[in-house]
């Protein structure tokens, strides 16, 4: 749909070709003598138009809501209820973007004309201020401003669709993902099984070559089915599938979680860990599992980017207002600065990192960790320096 | 609790998880489907099952369901098996059994532990 928006719309549209498209006006007045005037003064200004006059805001809501008018005139004040409530009404009640309304007063004032603004009036007119000439002017231009402002509605109203679609299109994706990350694990289980069968010698006796060679095989399977994780992870993420099941979760044991969870990267690189819990009170209100996720992406990096026999902290500390900051230190190759800001975003992986140390993941870890502290209203956060470690915080709200 | 009902749909899986289970010392009767698994559970009756999430014919739920309120059926416990990592099954699956919940793919180490909480659990009880 082609919409004129803005300069371009009242550059192509002269006022005189608005006056043409006034065909049907709706007067919502309860003085007949001046309706009478008001309709004298449109059929001079409009010619060939047609005036409905209804004697209160019940009546005039009735009319509007059947037939089509281009423009309402309206009496502030009515015997049911004042124009000003009538116009709240009307946007409320209109199937889709009302007419353009006009507010007549008789008295004017700041307050009457307040109201007007804030009711989406067009024009605000004094009683006695109305002839022919000012009020052919007013409705020129409210038509004007209405042919604007019903192209930003209709926008509005674009971009509103195609924001639900893309919407829907992010949870097709993530639901894709989520069965293809199904599909996918019960034949890689199955490769995993047989593997490991023959691995743990169920069907008869290997040497210690292949016993490493089927090692391999086994990390590489779970490496595998830890992407897929990540892959459904951050497409949920992305669609706003993840729902906190936040409740009173003790740090000791999701320190204690977190641990058990990078038990064996930690046996495998002789890793130091040392595990401490510095806080005054020992519960916070989180998702215990989504904490206890971050935490092992943290500390499994940690682990992973750091050489054999290194030391590694994990360590949970006050922060403000009865918060706590867990801190993830080691004493690794560390981050240039000049990378430490990327680090959190999608498929962002230091390069050289990589090459130098296998087993790096997609590159979703650490940007799931940042949303899903995000979700808990929190902060995450890199001190680094090259050859000397890392410290990871995270900083949760009570 | 030795006879073990394995209900798995992927032909390799099941039979890796039957080879496992006899290496260990079980007897695996193995279903590939909700309506298998039902005879079984009634003509065999196995003192333990294991139980895909997805099957051809339904949910690995609509079994623990029919343990659960089908008088004919022994009251055996479930310990389910799948590959969605999502954690609203989970929370599904507590509603119907204590056992752990085993993620694909599966770890033996885990099986193993799986299977020996759930014979202490349900030998207390």
């Amino acid at each position: 749909m082609n919409v004129l928006v803005g300069a371009e719309a009242q550059r192509m549209i002269p006022a005189k070709e608005y006056a043409e498209k006034v065909k049907r006006v709706l007067v919502v007045e309860d003085d007949p003598v001046y309706a009478s005037l008001l309709e004298r003064y449109l059929l001079r200004a409009f010619g060939d138009v047609f005036v409905v006059c209804c004697d209160s805001a019940r009546g005039g809501m009735t009319e509007v809501t059947q037939e089509d008018y281009q423009i309402i005139l309206i009496d502030y004040n009515l015997p049911d209820r004042s124009g000003y409530d009538f116009l709240l009404q009307l946007q409320k009640d209109y199937k889709s973007f009302p007419p353009p309304a006009i507010i007549l007063t008789a008295e004017g004032g700041a307050k009457a004309a307040r109201e007007a603004l804030q009711a989406n009036a067009y024009d605000f007119m004094v009683k006695a201020d109305v002839n022919c000439k000012s009020l052919e002017r007013s409705i020129s231009n409210a038509l004007q401003k209405h042919t604007l402002q019903k192209a930003l509605y209709h926008r509005a109203c674009e971009l509103e669709i195609s924001n639900k679609s893309l919407k829907k299109r992010n949870r097709e994706i993530s639901d894709f993902y989520q069965t293809v990350s199904h599909e996918v694990k019960t034949p890689l289980a199955a490769s995993r099984e047989f593997i490991a069968l023959i691995r743990d010698e169920v069907l008869g006796p290997i040497n210690n070559e292949q016993e490493e060679i089927l090692d391999y095989a086994l990390a590489g399977c779970d490496q595998i089915a830890a992407h897929f994780n990540d892959l459904v992870e951050a497409t949920r993420l992305d669609s706003a599938k993840v729902k906190l099941r936040k409740k009173k979760a003790s740090i000791d044991v999701m320190l204690k979680r977190t641990e058990a969870s990078c038990a064996r990267a930690i046996t495998e690189k002789h890793a130091n860990l040392t595990i401490s819990n510095e806080c005054s009170s020992n519960l916070i209100t989180v998702d215990e599992n989504r904490i206890v996720q971050v935490l092992s992406n943290l500390l499994s990096n940690a682990v992973k980017y750091s050489p054999e026999n290194s030391s590694v902290t994990l360590t949970a500390m006050d922060g403000d207002e009865a918060g706590v900051i867990f801190c993830v230190a080691d004493t690794g190759f560390g981050i240039a600065s000049e990378n430490k800001e990327h680090i959190f975003s999608r498929l962002y992986q230091v390069s050289s990192m990589n090459c130098e140390h296998s087993g790096a993941g997609l590159g979703l870890g650490l940007s799931i960790a940042r949303e899903l502290v995000h979700l808990h209203a929190g902060r995450i956060w890199v001190e680094s320096e090259l050859n000397v470690g890392s410290q990871f915080y995270v900083e949760l709200p009570n | 609790m030795q006879k073990i009902l394995v209900v798995e749909d992927d032909a390799n899986l099941a039979t890796a998880i039957k080879i496992r289970l006899c290496s260990l010392g079980y007897t695996p009767i193995v279903a590939g489907t909700v309506s298998d698994a039902a005879s079984i559970l009634a003509y065999r009756k196995p003192e333990l099952s294991i139980v895909d999430l997805n099957l051809p014919d339904g949910s690995g739920f609509a079994i623990a369901k029919q343990i659960r309120n089908n008088p004919k059926i022994p009251r055996i416990p479930v310990i389910f098996l799948s590959g969605s990592s999502d954690l609203s099954d989970r929370e599904l699956a507590r509603t119907y059994t204590n056992a752990p919940f085993l993620e694909k793919p599966l770890h033996v180490q885990t099986l193993i532990d799986a299977l020996a909480v759930t014979h202490a659990t349900y030998s207390q009880s």
